[in-house]
């Protein structure tokens, strides 16, 4: 049961949980004293990195007590939750010494996210994917509000707590009644459930529904989305940088897993599959009707960033339909998911290098004539605006073909020609914030961009990854397919 | 085996009571207690189906659920504070500065 061998399986855990404690320690000395913070967080999340890629190496899929999975799926995107922690961690020390936030507490904050963030994604069990979705998302409420003496920071955590508390509950609620269908609440054995179970299935589908319905919201899909764009426009650059990355991600392995919680080809699911089809088609086009269509009408260019999300998560969904009748499609959910973040990171840092002149947040005007002044910003900016696109040669493309692709050879031909509509819409959005600092004349009241060297050297690289990316997609999709989900 | 469906019932009700005390209320301090509502009416739900499954795997998840709503009302509660601070208010109709 609990040996030798079940402590190294859980290794990139437990050194995250140390890690936690030390950086604790660290600010509860001084809370200045951010140095030590700083270097234990990236410490704790390098060797993170390098346990979840041995036990990557070695291969192996186990369930420690029908808690935890150790899989491809779940060591991958460990080390890439781990990775990208690691990029916002570098590079936005400068951005948090310029807003007067940088205190220990931040990098704290950062690590028990993570550490939430990476159980969640490895969780085959709803009451662990419970206590972990909380884990993350309580230090995620804090970072929100981090601004503390910032109104629209405070506003924009207060409404991320509440509709996140409440729909913690629907989800614990929709739990509840799973376990009362099935009478377990591991993954694993209500799949065996599935299987045999004939009969009513009414109380299992309402909890169904019920745990979708609150990550989707996690996800913000569509109907669910209206909390996104307040969170994104309140927050800090840096915390809205790692929510768009590691909680997005995290939150899309435990959809699909979620989705793929029953055995579709068993007698008394074969109809539910069917509507639930519809549901994901719903909200998939709702999502990509809304997210391209507002984008476009944005001022601010964090709100811009909110709603391209949700645009992208209409993509995601289209993926997901894909396999549902599919399951080895899933490798274009995580190829998009991973596509997305490096583009988002790359972004979120470059705006975290802003010096606007009012209080407001970058607006979209203030990148006005940026071409003039700063070329190598423009031309970062510009890659990643156009990734975001899904420009051929960038990394964009690749994701949205093989998504496309994969919902076309489960013959979900209409919503792609939908979702195509939709990305030329969207490109419109994308393209208006390049038009603005290539073509127009500098605009003295716009925004400085000034970033540390750190900040610059890992921007350039995530360029330069979005572009190689972009043309040799191979290395990538190969990794991606070796994540196979296990029910 | 009529009991626990009242017992499921009764968990339903004071969910939705809770629910409509999250979307309804004004006070942010009123919308943080039913939150907690809601999270207690799962408890219930819990305890109910594993009464009826004979299994522990409920009565332990009270135990958690218990734990994680006190953290999250002790962050809920930093939140108010914080917004109460700037805004000098607890009034959810008030704080509307984020908005389209």
């Amino acid at each position: 049961m609990f040996d030798s061998s079940t402590i190294t399986l859980i290794f990139p855990w437990i050194i995250l949980g140390f890690g936690i404690m030390a950086t604790m320690l660290a600010s509860s000395v001084r809370i200045e004293t951010r140095l030590p913070a700083k270097l234990l967080t990236i410490f704790t999340l390098v060797l993170v990195m390098i346990t979840s890629a041995k036990l990557f190496n070695l291969d192996t899929t186990i369930t420690i007590n029908g808690f935890i999975e150790v899989s491809h799926l779940s060591c991958m995107t460990l080390f890439f939750i781990s990775a990208i922690s690691l990029i916002f961690v570098v590079g936005s020390g400068g951005y948090l010494e310029k807003e007067k936030l940088h205190i220990s507490d931040f990098y704290n904050l950062v690590l028990l996210m993570v550490l939430g963030a990476s159980v969640l994604v490895s969780a085959k069990d709803l009451f662990v994917m419970f206590i972990a979705l909380e884990v993350m998302s309580l230090p995620a409420y804090a970072l929100v509000g981090f601004r503390r003496n910032d109104s629209r920071s405070n506003e924009a955590a207060l409404k991320y707590f509440i509709l996140g508390g409440a729909l913690g509950a629907v989800y614990l609620l929709g739990a509840s009644f799973i376990f009362g269908a099935s009478g377990s609440t591991q993954l694993s054995q209500i799949f065996e459930w599935s299987k045999i179970h004939n009969g009513d299935v009414l109380l299992f589908l309402v909890g169904h529904i019920l745990v979708l319905f609150a990550f989707l919201f996690k996800a913000a899909a569509a109907p669910f989305h209206f909390w996104k764009p307040d969170v994104y426009e309140g927050s800090p650059v840096a915390v809205t940088g790692l929510m768009a990355t590691v909680i997005t991600t995290a939150a899309f392995v435990v959809l699909v897993r979620l989705f793929h919680m029953v055995d579709f080809q068993s007698q008394s699911f074969v109809p539910y599959l069917e509507s639930l089809k519809q549901l994901i088609r719903v909200v998939a086009v709702l999502s990509l009707v809304v997210g391209s269509t507002i984008m476009i009408l944005q001022k601010n260019l964090k709100r811009l960033l909110a709603y391209s999300a949700i645009n992208h998560t209409g993509y995601i969904l289209l993926g997901l339909l894909g396999t549902m009748s599919k399951p080895e499609q899933i490798y274009s959910v995580w190829f998009y998911l991973a596509g997305y973040a490096v583009i988002s990171c790359g972004l979120f840092l470059l705006l975290s290098q802003s010096e606007t002149r009012n209080d407001q947040g970058l607006e979209l005007v203030d990148l006005t004539g940026l071409m003039k002044r700063n070329p190598l910003v423009t031309a970062l900016a510009s890659i990643f605006f156009l990734s975001m696109a899904g420009m051929p040669f960038t990394v964009g493309f690749f994701t949205k073909y093989t998504v496309f692709m994969s919902s076309i050879a489960s013959g979900e031909v209409v919503f792609v020609i939908i979702a195509a509509i939709c990305t030329v819409i969207g490109a419109y959005g994308y393209l208006r914030p390049v038009a603005l600092m290539v073509m127009r004349d500098p605009d003295p009241t716009a925004a400085e961009f000034n970033g540390t060297k750190s900040n610059q050297a890992l921007i350039i690289m995530l360029a330069v990854l979005c572009l190689v990316l972009g043309v040799f997609p191979q290395a990538l999709i190969q990794l991606t397919k070796g994540m196979e989900l296990i029910p | 085996m009529n009991e626990p469906w009242m017992m499921l019932i009764v968990a339903c009700t004071v969910f939705l009571i809770g629910l409509m005390g999250v979307i309804f209320r004004k006070n942010l301090l009123i919308v943080l207690m039913s939150v907690e509502l809601m999270l207690n009416a799962v408890n219930l739900s819990f305890v109910t189906f594993s009464k009826l499954h004979n299994s522990l795997e409920g009565h332990i998840s009270v135990l958690f659920v218990m734990t994680v709503a006190a953290a999250e009302s002790a962050v809920g509660l930093g939140l108010v504070i914080a917004l109460f601070r700037t805004l000098k208010t607890a009034d959810s109709d008030q704080i509307q500065i984020l908005r389209d």
